[in-house]
């Protein structure tokens, strides 16, 4: 047994030492020391709020009692801060963004800065967190009852309340928060010496729980696997199936919506935080912190069950471990421990709801009723927030003491925590919905909240007080009216389910339904519109200034008035002053959007989103346009534009399109001219012999005395003319089938060398006319090109007969000269005759193109034979081209590919030549 | 490491932690069974995944500031007090 006054004493001290820590760090924090206190290590410690006496007792009697479920507790919030990517870094950003004071004013801020919202959600959160606070007095005054007991293991926590020792403790946490919790109400809720002694009583918590743990584990248990094997014998349940089942579950999810919608949890984690990069430390430290203050919560228990009386309480076995075992230095310290983890949940709870009531409960009634509250435009702001916030922290802690004492001597403590964090999790749809679905409006919202608040508090809330009431007994055997498919944990006749998971279920879901479907039913306001983009898409905007109260001519005497009475004249001064024009008076300050917009802000830091707009709407109303008329004009504005641009695209399409035809047109125009010039060309070839035939025939109509000879002689000319005339036509037809690409024949596999010959052979006539010496070279043998082998002759012999018939040489010569190039068959031929003029290098391959320098032989070629030759080699994949010979005559050079041995004997048979390989010509 | 790439990293960490400590898989190391270190298993499991998870996140704020080189803005508050 430890004297009653050495504890009391110790107590105190230990509250007196938070007192002097919290106000040496305000001050320094004020003087501009406190980077500590800024750093990413204090955030996390102080985030370890969310450790409170149910984790640091009430843990141990979780396992004891429901065996791992209490792992769930921690895990939940590891694997949102594990996540911190995705949801914290959002809320937090635009928590400062916003300006966010608390959970009541994200919500309501996010859904057009409604004022309903934010009340209903301070009344969800006062009763879901009023049972949570009982519950720290009552972990408190158990604690103290089991330490002074001269039998502590014998101690029925049940017996041990002291109504009379919980208000004195309650009263004394009242004051702690009322001193450092309302000391300022200017710097957007930032409380620098409360975070200090959060973060300090972190330390303490652990440390102690820690050193309990090692103590029992290895002071009592005698090792780790010792411990462990007293589990059967201890009777814990460490059964997979009967531990990760539903509960489990749905606890991790409760635990994971708890840590960012818990009040005290909002208050750290987004209003509190210096720095969005202190997430970054806290995702893994914060984790690491958790599964310290786990790590020894089942030995704790198993030893507890198998070594203490069968009547102790679990939930007290930190502190009689260590006193049944002579350790009373140890127990003292787990006892502080306990106090600690007890006393920061209390403070950061009433100080987060203490601001929730009063900028959302009293100050829109008193911007309402201004005279009842002595308020004359704005004077008098500042002491009403102050004054409001000190009755709020008194009445929430009262709440809670009132609560204490009606339930006193009931229940265990987990089961009170987790249905405070059923309460508070109904908040998360709406969360989710404000941060990533910018359609979510409302009346959304509200319904949301309405529906998951009724069912749980008909669900969870109410059978919680069942104990204290036959009625209440007698509505959760029956139901209302005996209609047994409402009774509160069976609700449509689900039964079977542990309540817990029961609740959470129906609650959530009736929550998650009513937000989405009154959602599409309702249409945002233009004010929540602009709101939902801004949280909507916080990472995406620079600028974070938002547009409210705009073309303001707002009187600033009276803006600056209200300002200060709010902010603080000297925070007031320094924000005027940063818009005034250099070297002017801070009230020269210009009213524009920037400014007002900034200066609701600030407000909204002070009173919250909703009250700032309703406050600088009374001093600026009337001059202004309203936020409904800044929408509908941004709204045609953005129509007109839409459709401009939509008329742009049209007429840039239709641009694109217009340069298409032109081009096109310009095309058959061309196309058309080429037309006209060969059909002329073509007229003329044509006329030339029908008239040389028409002359004659007339001559021999006409002249009948005409001497057989003569006559003879005409109609051979005719002959003559008209053979060369079909001669032409035929040629005029092939080269328009060659150009149209039609196949006209098909390529095989011939020996160029063979063709050659022929072609001399059938030009002999045509040589030796014209007294040509034709020399062949030596030419490679057994050769094989894919072609046809009368065309192919037909190049050579067009070749050859152009060579004799225009060399005009007094000894005409014509040389053919064959060789392998790599894999291509050329032929040369090359003569003596006047060349061709370097102005005509162009065009001896356009249709009627002839050499024109031998009289003798004029016209008597259609001028078609280089056409036609280049098209057809081109059919064969070859070449017919020019080439700069020696000498003075021309050099005509045909190239034809040849063919590989495997291909050779896969052209040889017609039937497969289309799959003969790619390098064969396609004719398409 | 692209910040779209950073980005599908962290949001694997908490859904794989997710898929983890949740049924099935948790079932999957039994009960006292088959003890590790004198830890029953499902305890051990449970500790390794929360470890793994802890280092996962650890892991990734070192990443974080290879990925993102400049600091993201100061928030305003800090410069407003």
């Amino acid at each position: 047994m430890i004297s009653g006054p050495l504890v009391i004493g110790t107590a105190i001290a230990y509250v007196v030492l938070l007192f002097v820590l919290a106000y040496i760090s305000d001050v320094r924090a004020r003087s501009g020391r406190g980077a500590l206190l800024r750093s990413p290590l204090v955030f996390t410690l102080a985030l370890s709020v969310y450790c409170t006496s149910w984790t640091f007792y009430g843990a141990v009697g979780s396992a004891a009692r429901n065996g791992l479920e209490f792992f769930a507790i921690y895990l939940g919030p590891t694997l949102v801060f594990v996540g911190w990517w995705f949801g914290l870094r959002k809320l937090v950003r635009i928590g400062h963004r916003q300006r966010t004071t608390s959970i009541a004013d994200f919500v309501s801020s996010r859904f057009g800065k409604s004022a309903g919202l934010a009340v209903l959600i301070t009344l969800m959160a006062v009763a879901g967190i009023t049972p949570y606070i009982a519950l720290q007095l009552k972990a408190i005054t158990t604690s103290l009852g089991v330490i002074l007991s001269p039998e502590p293991a014998g101690v029925l926590a049940r017996s041990g309340d002291d109504v009379g020792l919980a208000f004195a403790i309650a009263a004394a946490m009242a004051l702690f928060s009322i001193f450092f919790g309302t000391r300022n109400i200017n710097a957007n809720e930032q409380h620098h010496g409360v975070v200090a002694a959060i973060a300090f009583e972190a330390v303490v918590k652990f440390v102690a729980l820690i050193a309990v743990g090692l103590f029992v584990v290895f002071g009592i248990g005698g090792g780790v696997a010792a411990t462990y094997a007293r589990a059967a014998e201890a009777g814990v349940n460490l059964d997979p199936a009967a531990n990760f089942g539903p509960r489990w579950i749905t606890i991790t999810i409760l635990s994971a919506a708890a840590i960012i919608c818990l009040p005290r949890q909002f208050q750290i984690t987004v209003v509190e935080n210096a720095d969005e990069n202190h997430l970054k430390t806290a995702s893994w430290a914060f984790p690491l912190y958790l599964l310290g203050m786990s790590i020894f919560t089942m030995p704790i228990a198993i030893i507890g069950l198998s070594l203490l009386p069968s009547g102790a309480d679990p939930d007290m076995f930190v502190l009689t471990l260590p006193l049944t075992h002579d350790s009373q230095a140890l127990a003292l310290f787990a006892f502080i421990g306990g106090f600690s983890s007890a006393t920061s949940m209390i403070i950061v709870a009433s100080i987060a709801l203490s601001i929730m009531i009063s900028n959302h409960v009293v100050v829109p009634i008193a911007l309402r009723m201004p005279a009842l509250f002595g308020l004359r435009q704005g004077e008098g702001m500042t002491r009403l927030l102050l004054t409001s916030r000190r009755l709020s922290i008194g009445f929430v802690l009262f709440l809670g003491f009132v609560y204490f004492w009606q339930t006193s001597g009931s229940g265990a403590l987990a089961p009170i925590g987790l249905i405070s964090f059923a309460g508070v999790a109904q908040f998360l749809p709406a969360i989710l919905a404000a941060l990533y679905w910018r359609d979510a409006t409302r009346q959304g919202a509200l319904a949301g909240l309405l529906s998951g608040f009724v069912i749980w508090a008909y669900t969870s809330f109410l059978p919680s007080l069942g104990a204290s009431s036959p009625q209440i007994a007698d509505l959760l055997a029956n139901g209302p009216w005996h209609l047994g498919l409402l009774r509160p944990q069976a609700l449509l006749g689900l039964s079977g389910l542990d309540p817990l998971v029961h609740s959470v279920f129906w609650s959530l879901l009736g929550n998650t339904l009513a937000l989405v479907f009154v959602s599409i039913a309702t249409q945002n306001s233009a004010m929540g519109r602009m709101q939902a983009n801004q949280f909507v898409d916080v990472f995406r905007r620079s600028d974070d200034e938002q547009k409210g109260f705009t073309r303001s001519q707002a009187p600033m005497n009276d803006l600056f008035v209200m300002a200060r009475r709010v902010l603080g004249t000297a925070a007031a001064e320094r924000l005027f002053e940063k818009f005034a024009p250099t070297g002017r008076d801070a009230l020269q300050v210009d009213a524009t959007p920037r400014f007002i917009s900034r200066l609701e802000k600030e407000l909204a830091g002070s009173i919250g989103a909703a009250s700032a707009h309703v406050l600088l709407g009374q001093v600026v109303s009337g001059e202004s346009v309203t936020m409904e008329d800044v929408m509908q004009m941004a709204d045609e504005a953005h129509q007109i534009m839409e459709y401009s641009q939509r008329l742009e695209q049209t007429t840039a399409e239709l641009q694109s399109t217009t340069s298409q035809l032109q081009n096109a047109n310009t095309r058959l125009r061309q196309l058309d001219s080429q037309k006209d010039e060969f059909l002329s060309q073509v007229s003329h070839e044509v006329r030339t012999p029908m008239t040389a035939i028409r002359s004659f025939a007339e001559i021999l109509l006409t002249h009948t005395s005409l001497s057989e000879s003569e006559r003879r002689n005409f109609v051979s000319t005719i002959h003559a003319e008209s053979v060369r005339l079909t001669g032409l036509l035929d040629e005029i037809l092939d080269l328009n089938a060659l150009e149209r690409g039609e196949e006209l024949w098909s390529n095989e596999a011939v020996d160029p060398g063979q063709a050659l010959d022929r072609a001399v052979e059938v030009c002999a006539p045509i040589t030796s006319q014209h007294n040509v010496q034709v020399t062949i070279g030596n030419r490679p043998r057994g050769l094989r090109v894919h072609a046809n082998f009368n065309r192919v002759c037909q190049v050579f012999i067009n070749l050859i007969s152009n060579a004799a018939k225009y060399n005009d040489s007094a000894n005409p010569q014509l040389n053919i000269d064959c060789r392998l190039e790599n894999t291509t068959f050329v032929v040369d031929f090359t003569d003596n005759g006047p060349g061709i003029s370097p102005s005509d290098h162009g065009t001896i391959f356009d249709k009627f193109w002839r050499g024109k320098r031998n009289p003798d032989t004029a016209q008597s070629g259609s001028g078609l034979g280089l056409a036609i030759s280049r098209e057809i080699m081109a059919k064969m994949n070859g070449s017919l081209t020019l080439v700069h010979g020696e000498g003075r005559g021309a050099c005509f050079r045909v190239e034809l590919p040849i063919l590989e041995e495997a291909e050779t004997a896969a052209a040889a048979s017609p039937n497969e030549k289309v799959t003969a390989g790619a390098g064969l010509p396609r004719d398409e | 490491m692209r910040p779209e790439k950073f980005a599908a990293l962290a949001f694997l960490l908490p859904l794989l932690g997710a898929i983890l400590i949740l049924p099935p898989l948790v079932l999957l190391p039994g009960g006292t069974a088959s003890p590790l270190f004198g830890i029953p298993a499902n305890i051990a499991y449970i500790f390794s995944v929360w470890l793994l998870l802890i280092g996962g996140a650890y892991a990734l704020q070192r990443l974080s500031r290879q990925v993102f080189d400049t600091p993201s803005p100061p928030a305003q508050r800090a410069s407003d007090d």
